[in-house]
């Protein structure tokens, strides 16, 4: 379940008055004042550099894998030589903008270059146009199997893949506009909200796990839980690079005002994430419900999902399929689960069975049936 | 269990009022001055109606149903039909019951409920001795039940789709005083206003009476124990762990700690190493709560949300607060003069979206209006908007129109993955569980729905004359020493009030059927996280 970080969305006039993890905001964030000059009805704050607001988080997020920033901003035509970020989450995470030279000619926006900096690694995300007469909601995401975009208000305008795969970092603070930087009178725009969510690499795994029967766990003196629960997080980690390797075969990088009309994905890639979405919600809601009357209405999708990814990288499908077997559980802690599983065979076996089809099907795809 | 007399007489000797010096009369004319301008999402099917209604709009349709038809509306139950044997069997909506333990059924035990108001009215049910916080009121615990007895009839343009603009109507009528012989629509929020000194003064006289025999407990009472705000008042800074405070020492403390301060006293000081929150202890003495409650048949969230996010469930309640500083209430209620009540400004809104865990709700400071030197305050609706949207099925109520992330600020599965290893063991399974995994990585986000285009409710010269306006009613609970709840006149209303059971039969994993609990407390941490 990806988790709320950090949401501002200047609902009054005070700079205070927002909801975030536990931390607490620079002095200097707070001397900001949120007013609606630009928009009347509308209370935001307006950035150059020099300010901005940053937020210390007091426990900082651990192997973050997924971002999701939100921000409605406001961009009066003011074209600047300069790259600067819009909102960046610690070290890890920055959107960077550089709106060089082109105010549209109706005078509605500025064009920019968007660029997406993960670590140490940068990447262009291709042209976008900043609003300069209403707020428009940006969305920016990342994930680690490579995938960033960007959307305004909803509609996706660029987007590219394998955005360094694999990645994971800690966050620490959550910053947007440029507090950091020497003072300057431009840029100078206006945001009126942030929204900052992240995933971290457990979770996903968290959130399943918690959907399945509780049960009595024995005494744990081997350490078998915590190992196995990190061979089964590095097993999900070669999913999702797999699925980067799937990103790159079905989509390519693209922005809505330089790229096809056809958009970034194949038709094959919209089809996969459909069934993707489909078969996940089915099972999530057959552990929610306790309700496995109905198999086919994961089995299918997620069937149909296996083969279009087979499709697309077959040898790699293959070599994906052989890790099925590769056991999760450590072999002097197997009997310990084993018997769990016994004494609660009630309680997990339909979801063992449903699995279990799950798994006979992705062995038959593999073998090209 | 519910035991009314008891609740009655803890209040006379109590000496119950929590709204000084505004007595019944002036709450009911501050609560219906500040009603919310409400903004119904457009396909909202559910519209806030009176505790009463979830008895009467379902009793009155069922019985003018013909037989047969009843039929198909019996809520089915299983019960017990001998020491260890049970049956399924269907009762005239709404049902109240309780739980009448297990039998066996094959290699299981099932749970039993007893149907309490088999031939009689649920209502009277409320007041027998077996209902308790384990008692269960349900017309059906299901949307098609729901949609049946309190779902729209009909949209606004009189069609059977809703679109914006052309809102369902609520189900919920009330005869209509322009038109005789005609119905209209209506929408019903309940309101109470607290003074958080005394209500936190009220609380602590029932925990003292919950620390005597189990036979002096404070019986279950759907308004009370929701203020327990020790842990907000009082902070360890000693180091390490706190060393053991009984929670009977603690009560007194407090209990100390009010009476100096209504005394003019010297306020005590805590045991060493704790330290108490003068923040917090001045919001308790300065704030008072004027509460909206918003209370619907049905969630019906899942209308709007695919899983994981969704849920659904049988009765919701829901609302918002207005903080008033007590000393501009009090000048108001000692001026004698009736209108400057309504000059009073709020402090700040709270409002309440999903659940406190997720630390969603929220908070809006109301700037003081700028008054030219020599001139009258203006009339505070005039300069202060309070308009409120609530959010399609989940009813999560929101300052601003449009969408809104939901937002989750918990932790919620941390530690969770212990389970997974007994799946760990079938290694084929555990491949799958991997690959699920990483697919649920990619259900990021969900929304609230909230829009202009519904329908509006709220006091008519602030609704004005919008198309989408339906009549609006605010039960204002009494909380006065002068008329309040548990005096005898007013039983009718307690018996429902008081009902600290679940207001739904939904009992699932993540489909809960809620009690209708007090929301002070929640308010409370809400406030002091922003001062």
């Amino acid at each position: 379940m990806w988790r709320s970080v950090f949401l501002h969305e200047f609902i009054d006039h005070r700079i205070s008055n927002f909801q975030a993890l536990p931390g607490s905001a620079t002095p200097a964030s707070l001397t900001l004042a949120a007013s609606d000059d630009a928009v009347p009805g509308v209370n935001a704050i307006r950035v150059q550099p020099g300010t901005g607001f940053e937020y210390v988080l007091a426990t900082p997020l651990a192997q973050v894998i997924g971002v999701s920033c939100r921000v409605r901003l406001l961009y009066p035509i003011n074209p600047v030589p300069r790259v600067f970020p819009l909102i960046q989450l610690g070290g890890g995470a920055q959107l960077l903008l550089s709106p060089a030279t082109h105010p549209l000619p109706d005078l509605s926006g500025t064009v920019s270059k968007a660029q997406v900096r993960i670590g140490t690694t940068s990447k262009d995300l291709g042209i976008i146009v900043l609003p300069a007469q209403a707020f428009t909601d940006f969305r920016f995401d990342w994930h680690t199997s490579g995938q960033a975009r960007i959307l305004a208000n909803g509609r996706l305008v660029a987007y590219t893949n394998g955005v360094v795969p694999g990645a994971a970092f800690a966050v620490d603070r959550v910053v947007f506009g440029m507090p950091t930087l020497p003072p300057a009178p431009q840029p100078s725009f206006h945001i009126s909200r942030v929204f900052v969510r992240t995933l971290e690499r457990s979770d996903s795994l968290g959130q399943v796990a918690g959907l399945l029967p509780a049960v009595g766990m024995p005494p744990d003196h081997q350490r078998c839980r915590p190992r196995a629960v990190a061979n089964m997080q590095a097993m999900v980690d070669q999913m999702r690079q797999f699925m980067a390797q799937i990103h790159a075969v079905l989509s390519r990088p693209w922005s809505e005002g330089t790229g096809p009309a056809i958009g970034p994905f194949k038709p094959e890639a919209v089809k996969a994430h459909d069934l993707a979405m489909a078969a996940g919600a089915a099972f999530v809601d057959m552990l929610k419900t306790r309700d496995f009357s109905t198999p086919e209405q994961f089995l299918d999708p997620f069937t149909e999902f296996m083969r279009l990814l087979r499709d697309a990288l077959p040898q790699e499908f293959a070599a994906f399929a052989i890790k099925m077997d590769i056991p999760i559980v450590p072999d002097d802690c197997r009997t310990t689960f084993e018997a769990v599983l016994q004494d609660n065979a009630e309680a997990f076996k339909p979801i063992i069975t449903l699995l279990s089809e799950a798994s006979e099907r992705i062995r038959q795809i593999a073998g090209g049936n | 269990m519910a035991n009314l007399p008891a609740l009655q007489a803890f209040a006379v000797a109590h000496s119950f009022g929590l709204t000084a010096p505004l007595r019944h009369e002036e709450v009911v004319r501050l609560a219906e001055y500040w009603l919310p301008d409400m903004r119904f999402y457009w396909d909202e099917r559910f519209h806030p109606v009176a505790l009463d209604d979830i008895f009467t709009m379902v009793e009155e349709p069922f019985a003018a149903m013909p037989p047969l038809t009843q039929e198909a509306w019996r809520v089915s139950k299983f019960v017990r039909t001998g020491p260890a044997a049970g049956a399924s069997r269907a009762f005239d909506p709404p049902v109240v019951h309780v739980p009448d333990g297990m039998v066996p059924q094959g290699n299981t035990l099932r749970p039993v409920v007893r149907v309490l108001n088999e031939g009689t009215p649920a209502r009277d049910a409320l007041r027998l001795p077996e209902v308790g916080t384990n008692a269960v009121v349900t017309h059906g615990a299901s949307f098609r039940t729901s949609n049946a007895f309190f779902g729209p009839l009909t949209t606004l343009s009189g069609g059977n789709t809703s679109a914006a603009g052309d809102p369902f109507l609520p189900r919920a009528d009330e005869p209509d005083p322009d038109r005789p012989g005609e119905r209209r629509p209506r929408v019903t929020v309940m309101a109470a206003l607290y003074n958080l000194l005394d209500l936190l003064k009220y609380e602590l006289a029932i925990a003292q009476a919950d620390e005597g025999p189990a036979a002096e407990h404070y019986p279950p009472d759907g308004m009370r124990r929701g203020f327990d705000i020790f842990n907000n008042l009082l902070h360890w800074a000693g180091g390490g762990a706190p060393p053991p405070w009984s929670a009977k020492d603690r009560r007194e403390f407090l209990q100390a700690l009010i009476a100096a301060f209504e005394d003019g006293g010297q306020i005590p000081n805590p045991p060493p190493g704790w330290k108490m929150d003068r923040g917090a202890w001045n919001a308790v003495t300065r704030y008072a709560f004027l509460e909206y409650s918003f209370f619907y048949a049905y969630n019906d969230f899942e209308r709007y949300q695919t899983t994981p996010f969704d849920n659904e469930h049988e009765g919701d309640d829901e609302g918002c607060c207005l903080v008033f500083d007590r000393n501009v209430l009090n000048l108001a209620a000692n001026s004698g003069d009736p209108d400057i009540l309504r000059r009073a400004v709020p402090h700040s809104i709270i409002t309440l979206v999903h659940e406190e865990y997720q630390d969603a709700d929220l908070f809006a400071f109301v700037p003081p209006p700028i008054v030219a030197p020599g001139e009258p305050s203006p009339p505070a609706r005039d300069v202060v908007d309070f308009t409120v949207y609530i959010a399609g099925g989940s009813h999560a109520t929101y300052l601003t129109p449009g969408t809104h992330d939901l937002v989750d600020f918990q932790d919620g599965w941390a530690g969770a993955d212990e389970f997974i290893p007994v799946l760990g063991a079938l290694p084929p399974v555990a491949f799958v569980i991997a690959l699920l995994v990483a697919i649920i990585d990619h259900f990021v986000d969900t929304e609230d729905f909230t829009s202009d285009d519904g329908i509006h409710a709220g006091p008519d010269d602030v609704v004005g004359d919008h198309p989408a306006k339906v009549a609006s009613h605010v039960v204002v609970l009494p909380m006065s020493d002068d008329n309040h709840i548990y005096m005898p006149a007013n039983e009718a209303l307690l018996v429902l009030r008081a009902f600290a059971g679940k207001w739904g039969g939904h009992d699932g994993w993540v489909d809960i059927s809620p009690p209708f609990a007090p929301k002070a407390g929640r308010f409370f941490r809400k406030l002091l996280d922003k001062l």
